[in-house]
């Protein structure tokens, strides 16, 4: 009976190792601190959250999205209203296509810069070509939203998620999640939903 | 009398379809999953425009064809937009020839109700979940399944 116990007490913490270490690499929890890049815009130039353009920038709203996914198709506008909403706050849009092109060649740098053009992206679309980035962040869609804040030298991340809760219907949606954690952090105050699980197209990893 | 024909072809078309590929909420996925019978259920979540979805769906209706005189039920719950419906939706039920048990989940919020499907659920599609009452067991898979991988799950739950 001990001996059952005991190992029941073993195969339990096993199963809490084993599931806590699935959701760590899930990637940056809020408080976590976010990696900076150095990443190529669609107009050729490397962008990175260092760079003297954001030296007045509070914190940003850090997208990873890509040209061909319905769901960051459906969001387009939203990523739009957002950068124009707070970029002149202090918290820019900038977006990320993470994907691999040879997985998605619908997703080329070519076809991010036709994209922009055709949407006329007010902020920086950066292509993550060695998915480092994307890594490093443990996102896992397109669209996934990483609000993070200057606190010194350091970004800390303070919402990882969706943008809000109708991908679908702009109208429909509730709970506007990224508009909420940025007027909370414009306000000072700690936002309140910093966590959602944001649905959309896997990202497209390398074979390796 | 022409008018009241065209109403009733219209009724009787739209219902047919309706009833072919539905618009369900959580509440009906719900009642699929937690049916106590004897039959295996494989709850397949997946989109017209997921590519990796389209990958594998081939080898779930291979299967399903090759086991229709097992207690097994194949059930297709769509995370389409539901304005695709028809334009996109039901003309790729046509060609695919998907007649039974396909849906349509017109739950947009999906932060509402992922997790008490499975907390570990990333969200990401296909996944596909497994459910036996005989042994109680259930299988989650988030990601492409293979027609091997697929069936050497299901052989020992069907037998």
């Amino acid at each position: 009976m001990k001996i059952k116990l005991f190992l029941l007490s073993i195969m339990t913490i096993v199963l809490l190792i084993s599931s806590s270490f699935k959701i760590g690499t899930i990637g940056y929890k809020p408080g976590d601190k976010a990696l900076d890049f150095h990443l190529k815009n669609v107009d050729g130039n490397m962008i990175s959250l260092h760079d003297d353009n954001f030296k007045d920038a509070k914190g940003f709203i850090i997208v990873f999205t890509c040209n061909h996914c319905p769901f960051s198709k459906a969001y387009e506008n939203r990523i739009i209203t957002l950068n124009e909403k707070y970029a002149s706050v202090g918290y820019p849009v900038i977006a990320i296509n993470p994907n691999d092109v040879e997985v998605s060649p619908d997703d080329s740098y070519d076809l991010m810069i036709e994209r922009a053009k055709e949407k006329q992206f007010t902020f920086p679309y950066l292509y993550d070509e060695s998915q480092e980035i994307a890594k490093a962040y443990g996102a896992a869609h397109t669209p996934h939203v990483f609000v993070i804040q200057k606190e010194g030298k350091e970004m800390i991340v303070k919402y990882v998620g969706a943008i809000d809760d109708n991908t679908d219907n702009p109208e429909a949606a509730t709970k506007h999640y990224v508009n909420d954690a940025v007027s909370a952090l414009l306000a000072g105050k700690p936002v309140s939903i910093p966590f959602t699980k944001a649905i959309g197209c896997t990202i497209k990893w390398k074979k390796s | 009398m022409k008018i009241l024909n065209l109403i009733l072809f219209l009724l009787f078309f739209n219902s047919s379809f309706a009833q072919k590929a539905p618009i369900i909420k959580f509440k009906d996925l719900q009642e699929i999953m937690h049916r106590k019978t004897d039959t295996t259920y494989v709850i397949n979540f997946w989109a017209t425009w997921c590519d990796p979805c389209i990958r594998e769906l081939p080898s779930f209706l291979q299967l399903e064809k090759e086991m229709t005189d097992k207690k097994v039920k194949f059930h297709f719950v769509s995370f389409d937009f539901v304005r695709d419906y028809d334009a996109q939706f039901l003309p790729f039920l046509e060609k695919q020839s998907m007649h039974n048990y396909v849906y349509l989940l017109d739950e947009p919020d999906y932060n509402s109700w992922i997790d008490k499907i499975n907390p570990h659920w990333l969200g990401s599609i296909p996944t596909t979940i497994i459910i036996s009452h005989r042994p109680d067991t259930t299988y989650f898979n988030e990601g492409e399944l293979t027609y091997d991988a697929l069936s050497k799950i299901l052989n020992p739950l069907t037998h």
